[in-house]
């Protein structure tokens, strides 16, 4: 499926304008972690990292609404600035420059900003979407959730886990649907949600009373698996992210938005999606439920490293469903990215960025994601690799 | 430390409140040592201020209005006050750039004369004064930035002379670089004990913890790991804590008070932030809806029930060593883990007695435990930083780790990690065991169980085999009696 969405051209900008048909590279971009290298709290710096990050020839510029639950954007839902650290006790406040950041007060939306210079480049903008509440730190932790401690998910032994509201409570899909609203209130051609950055978020944080009840009322007085894994567990939880999912997905749908999301760790035996995070998702790339599949990593097998890569890549193309997909060439590590390959194979950088992009069209993908542009982190001998193929 | 006197020009703003209460939009309430006055905080035009409501008149003299926000207020025993304030004006990169020292920092009011008691590029909070209006707590960031450090927070516990002076390191974050924090350390009228909010790592919850004034390192828990609970402030008898909490349950936060003698609990009220009145009979505290509002606190209508202890060391086994070695030298094969150190023990340890060779340690492992479920189940190492750390695994590859301080080049001691139930400690000589929660619990541990003296392969593939001396390795459960075991309620309060 090739979405094609009204891109906003102007002037001299139209000759770079990403066409359908052509293989498309999708940066994601956190301003935040730009805070030391330009002023990302202003519209000059934002409009500093856009142009930054198109030395990598990137179609589609995808910026991070949030981390954890703090937003880069002025947010009704997630309303500030008093949800600060230290002013809310709650919050442990991190000292680094980036603690002092505040991209979601004052009066400018730099998301939006972003966007319209984005579009005036010829480029589509969009979110990327993290599915994270938390990203390890207390100081990231939402407004919404920590006012509401009643919907906290909890771990089998009764723990709350404050990092993480429950989606099982209709309440937390109700703010989730109006943080969603204020998204796409800036008009993104695309969002993509992205499983990677879960804040710790597995099945086994979701025994709370609601999805215990659901068990009761399946499975009687049959104690509740105290293994996350089991497969009825993952079931019953899968129930509730299946909910989320045809929710995002029939908001996106009515403002013709498209909706990609990841596959994280993917391999053959293919259990990480469903056993980290219930998604079974090629059921519902099948239902259409997606856009879009992004295969944000793949652990290469030592003897074979872009031959075993291939093999799953056609594993997922042959599973894809109503999707296209995306594979990734990542310059980062924390997933398998360009130096695991250069690593194993001998290659130069540049080289496995080839053989990587050439990889993902042999094998009918739609383009590549970058995972993530930051400042410098796409040297030039990769950018020009990057900008070969369009 | 900059001591400025700054004339109170804000002192005769005076606003009047039909009634008082409820203040709309008011929050962290205390009352006056004299009972006469609320000091709270109030969101006006998108900024915190901090006023004080005349219980007698309903009228508001505001202390500090802006520009910029402050908050917290808390009284000195004669009839000041005492607020973290700060006017944030630059991005974070200009501050960086022009080495700013905007921050939000501790004022004293008194008499209509406000003072700095703190300066500096930190967010200073939750100031308490002693009882004898000597000493000043509060929370703070300083010492906490570390570059290249972007996704852990940490503040500690300082004090000051309420007469100016240097703040002094009271208590660190345990779990170092976990992401832990403290907040409202607040001492009790007799000036015996402290309590404060302290959150171990991103994982933990917010719980109450309480310690003699004198060794605040040997602290003990008050709630439990299923109770969220922050904000604790001593009823005048200083038999009581009344503190914001919230069980399984709750509809949402609640106003709690602990008898800490009788190590009972009840629930007041749907709220936040509660604060005794010097009588004791009356409860100021935030609404759900965000209003300041006061209620009567009568001891014999809350429903007490008994305080789920914190005692995840109740039950605890000796010490018993599955394996022990002497000289043990770094690196060669793996080998099996010795029967029975698996998580059908509640308590697991390693231990390892180092000398660290006068030199800067990188990242090395000294111990890496393997089970099925993953190759890094167990690591007693340092982080690449040379921070010493214990980490574990759940059984999906979550990972619960925790850290103490840097050791000294020329260390030598004794390095323990240990895994009790959900929980994940480390002791290092010369410094107190900093503990932080694996909040997914459950660690299966099914074969092969190997470990490894050093690092193996996968994502311990940069690390290296400890480069100083190892005395002394011993892999164990139970209790390590090199550990002491944290105090309890009942010791504190007999």
């Amino acid at each position: 499926m090739r979405h094609n969405a009204s891109i906003l051209l102007c002037g001299a900008s139209c000759a770079l304008a990403f066409s359908a048909g052509a293989f498309e590279k999708i940066a994601l971009i956190d301003s935040f972690d730009f805070i030391t290298c330009v002023d990302a709290e202003t519209k000059a710096g934002t409009e500093k990292i856009v142009d930054h990050v198109l030395l990598t020839g990137a179609d589609t510029l995808l910026w991070r609404n949030q981390s954890g639950s703090i937003v880069r954007y002025p947010s009704a839902e997630e309303a500030r600035p008093f949800k600060e650290p230290p002013i809310d006790k709650r919050r442990v406040p991190l000292e680094t420059i980036h603690g002092w950041a505040r991209l979601d007060v004052g009066e400018t939306n730099l998301i939006a900003h972003a966007f319209g210079y984005i579009s005036s480049l010829g480029r589509r903008p969009g979110i990327h979407l993290t599915f994270e509440e938390n990203h390890f730190a207390a100081f990231t932790f939402g407004g919404w959730n920590l006012d509401h401690p009643q919907y906290w998910c909890r771990t089998y032994s009764g723990t709350p886990s404050c990092g993480r509201s429950s989606f099982a409570f209709d309440e937390v899909m109700a703010h989730k649907m109006r943080l969603l609203d204020e998204l796409l209130a800036m008009n993104p051609d695309t969002i993509y949600m992205d499983f990677f950055r879960s804040g710790s978020w597995t099945p086994a944080l979701e025994y709370v009373e609601p999805v215990l009840k659901a068990w009761r009322e399946r499975y009687g007085s049959e104690p509740v698996p105290h293994d996350a894994k089991d497969e009825r567990w993952l079931k019953l939880v899968s129930g509730y992210m299946d909910r989320y999912l045809r929710a995002v997905k029939a908001k996106l749908a009515a403002k013709n938005v498209r909706f990609l999301v990841s596959l994280v760790k993917m391999d053959l035996a293919d259990r990480f999606m469903w056993e980290r995070y219930a998604v079974d998702w090629k059921r519902l790339a099948a239902e259409g439920v997606f856009d879009g599949l992004v295969v944000e990593s793949v652990p290469p097998d030592a003897k074979d490293p872009y031959g075993s890569t291939r093999k799953v890549y056609e594993y997922v193309m042959r599973n894809r469903g109503k999707c296209d997909v995306w594979f990734h060439c990542n310059t980062y590590d924390y997933m398998p990215g360009i130096p695991t390959y250069c690593r194993l194979t001998g290659d130069k950088p540049a080289e496995a960025a080839r053989r990587l992009m050439e990889l993902a069209r042999d094998v009918g993908g739609q383009g590549v994601i970058l995972e993530c542009v930051d400042w410098g982190n796409y040297p030039p001998e990769i950018n020009k690799v990057l900008n070969e193929f369009r | 430390m900059r001591c400025i006197v700054i004339q109170s020009c804000m002192m005769a703003a005076v606003a009047s409140f039909a009634g008082g209460f409820p203040l709309e939009k008011a929050s962290c309430g205390v009352f006056s040592p004299d009972g006469r006055s609320v000091a709270f905080q109030q969101e006006q035009d998108g900024r915190l201020a901090v006023g004080v409501l005349r219980l007698d008149t309903g009228c508001v003299e505001w202390v500090e209005k802006g520009p910029g926000n402050a908050f917290h207020p808390a009284w000195t025993p004669d009839g000041g006050l005492v607020y973290a304030c700060g006017h944030l004006t630059l991005s974070a990169y200009e501050a960086r750039k022009r080495n700013s020292d905007e921050g939000y920092n501790i004022r004293l009011w008194k008499n209509g004369v406000k003072k700095d008691l703190t300066h500096g590029r930190w967010r200073d909070s939750t100031p308490s004064v002693s009882p004898d209006g000597r000493t000043v707590w509060f929370a703070t960031t300083r010492g906490a930035a570390r570059p290249g450090l972007c996704v852990q927070g940490n503040n500690y516990m300082y004090s000051c002379p309420i007469e100016g002076g240097e703040a002094t390191l009271r208590r660190t974050s345990p779990g170092e670089r976990s992401g832990g924090g403290v907040s409202q350390p607040v001492q009790s009228p007799d000036g015996r004990f402290l309590a404060w909010a302290e959150v171990d790592v991103c994982g933990d919850v917010w719980h109450i913890m309480c310690a003699r004034v004198e060794d605040l390192d040997r602290a003990c828990r008050l709630t439990t790991t299923k109770m969220p609970s922050y904000a604790p402030r001593w009823s005048p008898d200083g038999r009581r804590i009344v503190f914001t909490g919230c069980k399984a349950g709750d509809p949402g936060w609640c106003v709690y008070v602990m008898d800490v003698y009788a190590g009972t609990i009840g629930r007041v009220c749907e709220g936040r932030e509660g604060a005794f009145s010097p009588d004791g009979r009356q409860i100021v505290y935030e609404t759900t809806q965000g209003s300041l509002v006061l209620r009567p606190f009568e001891a014999d209508k809350v429903p007490w029930e008994t305080l789920e202890e914190e005692s995840p060391f109740r039950d605890v086994s000796a010490e018993k060593v599955l394996w022990s070695a002497e000289n043990v030298k770094p690196g060669g094969p793996a080998q099996p883990l010795p029967e029975g150190f698996n998580t059908s023990a509640k308590t697991l340890f390693v231990r390892a007695r180092i000398a660290a060779g006068n030199r800067k340690i990188g990242f090395e492992h000294i111990f890496c435990g393997s089970f099925k479920e993953h190759s890094h189940a167990f690591q007693l190492y340092f982080e690449g930083k040379g921070l010493p750390y214990w980490a574990t695994r759940h059984s999906d590859g979550t990972f619960a780790g925790v850290s103490v301080k840097q050791l000294p080049k020329d260390f030598e001691g004794t390095m323990t990690g240990v895994r009790h139930g959900d929980m994940c400690i480390i002791k290092v000589d010369g410094q107190p065991a900093a503990t932080s929660l694996a909040p997914n619990g459950l660690m299966q541990c099914l074969g092969p169980r190997t470990f490894t003296v050093g690092p193996v392969g996968g994502e311990g593939a940069a690390s290296r085999p400890f480069k100083g001396r190892i005395d002394k390795l011993e892999i164990g459960v139970g209790w390590p009696s090199n550990l002491p075991l944290p105090p309890t309620r009942k010791e504190f309060f007999k």
